[in-house]
C-alpha cells in the first residue's frame, strides 16, 4: 500500500540554555493511506514534538533533522512560505485543547469561512458559508447548525468544540490529518462518541491520520498501527492487535501491565520501577536501561538498532531478533 | 441506623451569577446550583468512590466536607458534630487536623521554592511543638513509606518528578494522622506508569493507617481499585450509590451505565457499544430542569420524570438509584 507520509531518521533537538534536549532522536516511520497510525507513549516521550516537526511548526529555538517525505516532497527542507501551501491542504493538525484553538471572539460560521478562504479561491458569499457551514458541521453531528454557526466558542461545549475543529480539518480533506491528544480534554462519554465519529470518517473520507495519544483505550479504538515512544525513540511499531497480543519491548510490556483492564479485579497493580531519564542527559546505551528487568551490558553501551521480528512488527531491543 | 465517621446531610451549594441591578426586585437572579441535595454517610475505614464528569460537583462537594467552603443549605458532621457549628479556632484546629485532602495537580499543591524538609516539617509546626530530633525521626519514616529518602530533604520540591511530588503530598496528608483523606484526582495528571505506583501506595495505607477516604475521580477504572462503595454524582445530586462491585456488576442508573459503556478497553475486542446517552448536550448548572435532573440527556424519560425527581430508593442491598425506571 501506498505511503502518505515517510519519517527517516528524524531529530528535533531544543537548544536550551540548560542544554540540548533531545525530543526526538531518530526516529523512523511511515503512514500508509487511509490508515490510522498512532503515536503512542507517555509525557516527554516525543509524540507531540515529532507531530509539530511534521507540521514545521517549530520556531528556531529547535533544529530539524533527517527527512519528512510527504508524497515526494521532503518537508523539512521548505521554508514557512512553502509549508503555508501545505498547510490547510495537505496537512491540518487539531489540537489537544479545543478551548484554546478556537478563536474566541469568532463565531464559528466565520472560522469556518477562514478555513476555506485560506485554502485560496475567492472569498465565500454569507449564503454559501452558511450552506457550507451546515454541511460541514452535519457530517461531525452537530445537531441544529445553523444555530451552533451564529455562536462563539465559549457557548459551545467541549465536545462540540472538538467537533468543530474536526469539522475545520476535513473541510480542507487533507492527506494527512494529525491530531494531538484529541479527546484528552473531554469526559469519557463524550470521548466516546468523538472517537467513533473519527472511525465514521475514516471509512466515509478515506483519510490517513495520525493520532497522539497516551491513551491505549483511544489507541485500541482508533489505530492499524501504533509506535511506541520512549524518551525520543520508537521502541516498538507494528500492527496494534500484534502489539497487545505480543508486545515484545519490556517498556510495552510493562506499560500494557500497568494499565487496569476492566475485566481484571487485584489487589495491587503491576508496575514499572523507576523514571524517565533527564532528557539533558540520556545514557550512552538503551535508554530504557536504567528501568529494565532484563538489562545486560550490551544495553548499557549500544543503543539497540529497530529490528523487523516480521509480520510489519520492529523492536529495539538487544533481547530481540537477530 | 449506624452513623458514619462523615454525614452529609441535604448538602446545597449554590454560587449567585452576577446580575443586573432591577433582577434583584424581578426575582430573576440565576443562580449555579453545584450541589442541588447531597445526602450520603461515609462509614468509619471505608472508602467511598465519587464519580462524575465536569461539572458535576464532585470538587464542591470535597471542599465543603473539608470546610474549606461553606454550604449553602444543609450541613456536614464529623465524629456525630456539625463542622458548621464549629466556632473557635482551636476547635476547627482540632477537626482540621483529622481531616485531610490530596488534590490534582501534584506540582501546584507545593510550594517549589521550599526544601523537602520544609514542605514536610509544616504541618507539625502548626499543629504541634516538637523538638528538632523528634522532628527529623517523623519526617524519615514518612519518607519510608513512600519510598523518600531523608538525604534528599534539603533538595527544593520543584526538583522532584511528578510522581515523586504527589507522593510527598500525600505523604504531607497523611502526616498528622488523620481519620479522613478527601482525595481530589490525585493521579489524574501523572502518566500511567506513575499512576499505578501511587494507586498502590495509596491502597497500602489506606490498610495500614485504616483510613477513611473520599476518592474523587472520574476515571472509573481507578475508583474501582480503591473503593468499597461508589457513588455517582451528577448536577449536583446523587444518582447511584452502592457497594464497588454491585455497581461493576449490575449498575441501574442510565448516566451509570452509560459512564460504564463508555470506558475504552485496551483490548478492542472487549470495547461494547455505548448505553445510548446524549453525551454532547450541553449542561447548564443554572437551568436545571424540574424533575430528574439527567431528563436532557436520558433516551427514556417518561412525564412522571419531567414532573417529579426522583429520590434514592434501594434497589437490592445498599444499593441506591435515583431513577423511576426499572
Amino acid at each position: 500500500m501506498e505511503s502518505i507520509l515517510k519519517v527517516e531518521e528524524l531529530k528535533t533537538y531544543f537548544y536550551t540554555l540548560g542544554g540540548v534536549i533531545k525530543a526526538v532522536d531518530g526516529i523512523n516511520f511511515e503512514v500508509k493511506r487511509e490508515e490510522f497510525f498512532g503515536l503512542v507513549g507517555e509525557s516527554g516521550c516525543g509524540k507531540s514534538t515529532t507531530a509539530f516537526s511534521i507540521m514545521r511548526l517549530l520556531d528556531d529555538t529547535s533544529k530539524l533533522e533527517g527527512r519528512i517525505l510527504l508524497g515526494e516532497r521532503d518537508i523539512v527542507k521548505l521554508s514557512k512560505r512553502q509549508m503555508r501551501h501545505l498547510w490547510g491542504n495537505k496537512l491540518y493538525m487539531i489540537f489537544q485543547d479545543p478551548m484554546t484553538s478556537l478563536n474566541p471572539v469568532m463565531k464559528i460560521k466565520d472560522q469556518i469561512a477562514e478555513v476555506f478562504r485560506k485554502r485560496g479561491g475567492r472569498a465565500l458569499r454569507t449564503n454559501e458559508i452558511i450552506e457550507k457551514g451546515c454541511s460541514l458541521l452535519g457530517q461531525v453531528d452537530i445537531p441544529d447548525s445553523e444555530r451552533v454557526l451564529n455562536q462563539y466558542p465559549h457557548q459551545l461545549s467541549g465536545g462540540m468544540k472538538q467537533r468543530v475543529m474536526i469539522a475545520m480539518g476535513i473541510a480542507t480533506s487533507p492527506d494527512l490529518l494529525l491530531l494531538d491528544e484529541p479527546t484528552t480534554a473531554l469526559d469519557s462519554t463524550v470521548q466516546f462518541k468523538i472517537v467513533e465519529l473519527l472511525l465514521d470518517l475514516k471509512r466515509e473520507y478515506k483519510m490517513s491520520q495520525i493520532i497522539i495519544t497516551h491513551d491505549f483505550g483511544v489507541a485500541a479504538k482508533l489505530c492499524d498501527r501504533i509506535a511506541v515512544m520512549y524518551a525520543g525513540k520508537i521502541v516498538e511499531q507494528g500492527r496494534y492487535v500484534t502489539l497487545l497480543k505480543e508486545p515484545a519491548h519490556p517498556y510495552t510490556q510493562g506499560l500494557f501491565k500497568c494499565i487496569i483492564s476492566n475485566s481484571q479485579k487485584k489487589d495491587y497493580l503491576d508496575t514499572m520501577k523507576g523514571y524517565l531519564p533527564s532528557l539533558y542527559n540520556l545514557p550512552q546505551g538503551c535508554y530504557f536501561e536504567q528501568r529494565c528487568e532484563i538489562s545486560k551490558p550490551v544495553c548499557r553501551e549500544e543503543a539497540p538498532p529497530l529490528m523487523d521480528v516480521g509480520n510489519e512488527h520492529l523492536v529495539a531491543c538487544h533481547h530481540v531478533g537477530h | 441506623m449506624q452513623s458514619g465517621l462523615v454525614e452529609i446531610v441535604d448538602l446545597k451549594k449554590h454560587y449567585p451569577l452576577s446580575f443586573g441591578f432591577f433582577d434583584r426586585f424581578t426575582g430573576s437572579v440565576k443562580t449555579i446550583k453545584a450541589l442541588n441535595g447531597i445526602n450520603m454517610s461515609i462509614f468509619k475505614g471505608e472508602t467511598v468512590g465519587l464519580v462524575g464528569e465536569s461539572g458535576c460537583g464532585k470538587s464542591t462537594l470535597g471542599r465543603i466536607i473539608l470546610g474549606i467552603e461553606q454550604a449553602t443549605e444543609g450541613f456536614v458532621k464529623f465524629n456525630g458534630k456539625r463542622i458548621d457549628d464549629v466556632r473557635t479556632k482551636p476547635e476547627m484546629k482540632a477537626i482540621r487536623k483529622k481531616m485531610q485532602m490530596v488534590f490534582q495537580n501534584p506540582a501546584g499543591t507545593l510550594d517549589p521554592r521550599m526544601t523537602l524538609y520544609q514542605v514536610l516539617s509544616e504541618p507539625f509546626d502548626i499543629h504541634y511543638k516538637l523538638t528538632k530530633k523528634e522532628l527529623d525521626k517523623r519526617i524519615e519514616g514518612l519518607l519510608e513509606m513512600v519510598g523518600l529518602h531523608y538525604g534528599d530533604s534539603n533538595k527544593l520540591s520543584g526538583e522532584f518528578s511528578d510522581g515523586q511530588k504527589q507522593r510527598i503530598a500525600l505523604v504531607r496528608a497523611l502526616s498528622l494522622d488523620p481519620e479522613f483523606v478527601v482525595a481530589d484526582e490525585p493521579v489524574s495528571a501523572l502518566d500511567v506508569s506513575v499512576q499505578s505506583q501511587i494507586l498502590n501506595l495509596m491502597k497500602h495505607l489506606q490498610k495500614e493507617m485504616h483510613l477513611t477516604m473520599l476518592f474523587i475521580s472520574h476515571d472509573l477504572k481507578i475508583v474501582r481499585f480503591l473503593s468499597d462503595r461508589i457513588a455517582v454524582i451528577y448536577l449536583g445530586k446523587i444518582v447511584e450509590l452502592g457497594p464497588s462491585e454491585e455497581f461493576f456488576e449490575n449498575p441501574h442508573h442510565p448516566y451509570s451505565k452509560g459512564l460504564l459503556s463508555s470506558i475504552l478497553d485496551i483490548n478492542p475486542g472487549l470495547n461494547s457499544t455505548q448505553f445510548k446517552i446524549k453525551a454532547d448536550v450541553p449542561i447548564s448548572q443554572v437551568n436545571i430542569p424540574r424533575g430528574c435532573v439527567f431528563q436532557m440527556k436520558c433516551y427514556g424519560p417518561t412525564d412522571r420524570c419531567r414532573k417529579n425527581e426522583p429520590e434514592l430508593r434501594e434497589i437490592s442491598e445498599g444499593h441506591f438509584t435515583a431513577c423511576f425506571g426499572n
